[in-house]
């Protein structure tokens, strides 16, 4: 029909979003999740998608973010419904258990644990259901069939293996999980397909796994030798002893340090794997997302942040060291008490605002804007027989993800 | 009758059926939009009223409409930026249908915050009040225990060099056991009383669930008068009693979870936690407190001791407290020092010492 013409690579997949406007965005967002107390978050999430999905454009055309403020509001009162009660369960199971009763305790924490983990599932697979629900392309919906309980099903064993395994199935739960939501998802009523495959990743997730594995030695070792509380007997050993420990400790902590980069570096291998994988009808996707513009960001960021934290830290710290110079407690200078305030709500703010939105700014962006560009489409044009779908979509919003902080935004 | 002929612009669209996207021409006739594809034959017809900006954020070319409840959409990359269409549609950036207003919102957010209030002040305490009488006391008991250890353990790290956080010193136990019993036999208490003095510069006395009592030596270095100590102890125990120290936890708890739950993690578990305990633990309520003194000095007649000292002992300490000119009565949660001085004197009827002069200095150089 209308698409005779080939397409230019520079039309297939466009990212238009600027860190200027972002900034602006996140800006006002939390200045009034601030003075809102947290409430407009809903509508903060809601903007910063609606952002995104805009200046994704693909074969000329933007995507559509249809979702509302409202309704994640309306899903998290839904979920705060069934949180409250099971938290006041727990708190009071937990303050009738007698302090020296170390089974019952780690039963409880390990049930704790169990259904976080259910709850974490759950609301990620409802999350993907109405993110996709709320997406449009040329008005055509996309969408999320399958069922929570068979994805929640399948990470739970996934997960028992990856822990029996001390990590070694990691990829594999990843990818396989991936592959579940991708094939479940679709664009009307064209289904999406993953081909990829979970040994690409074997070797960038190696080193992760070494770290793992050495970790977890030296905390057996550790527990073994000096017992479950280390700090105490260590200083009772001869000299010897106790450096050798120390080693055994700078070892853990290098090699851990070193496991964190190469997780860093598994983690883009796996994006590159999970985006690569996709299938549109005939259309196929690639990426080169780059690893080491993603690392320098990443680090300056960071290095931003602990800059952020260290001024209000020491201030804090100087005023209240300042105040209780006579060494009584409750004898906080009263001429000080104002500076000290005022200097905690400081803190609070540049904890709130700025660290999320430097964070945001600077490497999250990045992250997305990598994602875009970075992806090349092969037949885009067999996307475009997608047809809608009646299929029902879900009347709220993403409650449970919110009240377990997933997803990102 | 001439008819002009209407301008017309090429536009794209897409017609919510597929996403294949038509090259296609639109013309305003009168109050709709006729969407013709190349070969003139008509795709679809949009009343101008219903045409709505995809994303009313973005109003800069290329510009996306839509045609409310409908899914076809329309694409505008030339032609004057689109101009010639916005200014004949009136309800560019109207929400759809179903969608509430702004007063819905407000009005929805004073309901909602009144709701809060609501259950914070009200349904908080009720439920904790319910949830008390079905605790056994033995139960109470062990979580007294619990949280008897967990201070003592917290405050042995803001202990002084080298001395012991419990003040162990038999004699002057002894008195304090001895008064604290007979004060809780009178009151009927539901479980023995512990009292346990520990060494600390701050003048407090705490109640914890299951009658577990601590008090704080700077309380003894302020007293004048033992009569003052053992009035306090009464009304420790007075707490104890009504069990107002687990019925605290728990409304704590709960306000807690729900307060973390509301305010989601924008805040950061751990500053907000720090900020909403502080704010939650204004501790009894001030019917609690005034029960707890009309008990204690119930008791205190009873045996025939003086409750004047405790009297002045809460007038004192309310002048020091630097936050009672801050904070206004109605939100401190204790009744102010002289309220309370003036209903414990009204109620006051014993005129004999709980504790003698000797007793006394035994009592004071306990933590010594």
């Amino acid at each position: 029909m209308d698409q005779a013409e080939p397409i230019a690579e520079n039309r297939v997949l466009t990212f238009h979003a600027t860190r200027m406007s972002f900034a602006r965005l996140l800006f006002i967002n939390s200045l009034l999740t601030l003075v809102t107390i947290g409430i407009y978050r809903f509508w903060a999430k809601t903007a910063v998608r609606r952002y995104f999905w805009r200046n994704v454009s693909f074969l000329d055309d933007p995507l559509e973010y249809t979702g509302t403020g409202g309704e994640l509001f309306v899903g998290f009162l839904i979920v705060l419904a069934i949180l409250f009660p099971l938290g006041l369960i727990y708190s009071a199971i937990g303050s009738v258990v007698p302090p020296d009763n170390q089974g019952l305790r780690v039963g409880l924490e390990i049930a704790y644990y169990i259904v976080l983990f259910a709850l974490l599932q759950i609301g990620f697979y409802r999350m993907w259901r109405y993110r996709m629900s709320r997406t449009r392309w040329r008005g055509v919906r996309f969408g999320l069939d399958g069922s929570t309980w068979a994805y929640l099903k399948l990470a739970s064993g996934w997960i028992l293996l990856s822990v029996i395994t001390l990590g070694a199935a990691y990829p594999w739960m990843k990818i396989d999980l991936w592959r579940y939501q991708v094939r479940h998802t679709r664009l009307g009523t064209e289904s999406c397909r993953f081909e990829g495959d979970a040994r690409a990743l074997w070797l960038p997730w190696l080193p992760v796994f070494i770290a793992i594995v050495c970790t977890v030695a030296a905390i057996i070792t550790s527990i073994t030798l000096f017992g479950i509380n280390p700090g105490a007997s260590v200083s009772a050993l001869p000299k010897d002893q106790q450096s050798s420990f120390f080693y055994m400790l700078v070892t853990v902590l290098i090699t851990d340090i070193l496991g964190a980069l190469a997780f860093f570096y598994y983690r883009v291998r796996q994006a590159r794997l999970q985006i690569s994988g996709l299938r549109i009808g005939a259309a196929s996707f690639s990426s080169r997302l780059p690893f080491w513009r993603l690392f320098v960001f990443g680090i300056i960021s960071v290095l931003l942040i602990v800059l952020a934290l260290a001024g209000p830290f020491a201030l804090n710290y100087g005023l209240l060291t300042h105040s209780g110079a006579d060494g009584t407690a409750g004898a906080i200078n009263p001429h000080l008490l104002g500076t000290l305030f005022g200097s905690i709500a400081l803190s609070v703010v540049v904890f709130v605002v700025a660290i999320p939105v430097v964070w945001a700014i600077l490497f999250g962006f990045e992250v997305i804007k990598q994602m875009v560009i970075t992806t090349h489409i092969d037949n885009p044009q067999a996307i475009e027989q997608a047809a809608q779908s009646r299929a029902d979509a879900p009347r709220t919003g993403e409650g449970l993800a919110d009240a377990l902080d997933i997803g990102g935004f | 009758m001439t008819k002009v002929k209407p301008l017309k612009y090429a536009v794209s669209f897409n017609d919510g059926k597929t996403a294949l996207r038509h090259k296609a021409v639109a013309a305003i006739d009168g109050d709709t939009l006729v969407i013709t594809d190349a070969l003139g034959k008509e795709l679809a017809r949009w009343p101008l009223s219903d045409i709505r900006y995809t994303d009313p954020a973005r109003r800069t070319p290329p510009l996306r409409l839509r045609r409310s409840g409908h899914d076809a959409r329309l694409g505008l990359a030339t032609d004057d930026k689109g101009q010639w269409l916005i200014q004949h549609c009136p309800n560019l950036t109207q929400r759809e249908a179903g969608h509430l207003r702004w007063p819905t919102w407000v009005a929805a957010g004073i309901l909602a915050t009144a709701s809060l209030a609501g259950i914070f002040v009200y349904l908080l305490p009720g439920i904790a009040g319910t949830v008390v009488k079905l605790v056994p006391p033995s139960v109470e008991q062990s979580i007294g225990e619990q949280s008897r250890q967990q201070l003592l353990s917290m405050f042995s790290k803001f202990a002084g060099k080298g001395d012991e956080l419990v003040c162990l010193e038999p004699a002057a136990q002894a008195i304090l056991d001895q008064r604290a019993n007979e004060l809780a036999t009178l009151m009927e208490s539901p479980f023995p009383v512990r009292v346990t003095v520990i060494r600390m510069p701050v003048v407090n006395a705490l109640t914890l669930p299951g009658g577990e009592i601590v008090i704080l030596s700077g309380l003894l270095d302020k007293a004048e008068s033992g009569d003052a100590v053992i009035g306090v102890l009464a009304h420790e125990i007075a707490h104890a009693v009504r069990r107002d120290p687990l019925q605290v936890s728990i409304k704590q708890t709960g306000a807690a979870l729900l307060l973390s739950l509301m305010i989601g993690d924008v805040f950061g578990g751990a500053v907000m936690s720090g900020l909403t305990s502080g704010l939650i633990e204004s501790g009894y309520s001030r019917d609690a407190e005034a029960a707890a003194d009309f008990i204690a000095v119930t008791a205190l007649n009873q045996l025939g001791w003086t409750a004047l000292p405790l009297a002045d002992f809460v007038a004192g300490i309310d002048r020091e407290n630097p936050l009672s000119d801050l904070v206004p009565s109605f939100l401190n949660s204790h009744p102010s020092g002289e309220n309370r001085r003036r209903d414990i004197m009204a109620l006051s009827q014993g005129v004999g010492r709980a504790i003698n002069s000797h007793e006394w200095k035994t009592l004071k150089s306990m933590c010594k």
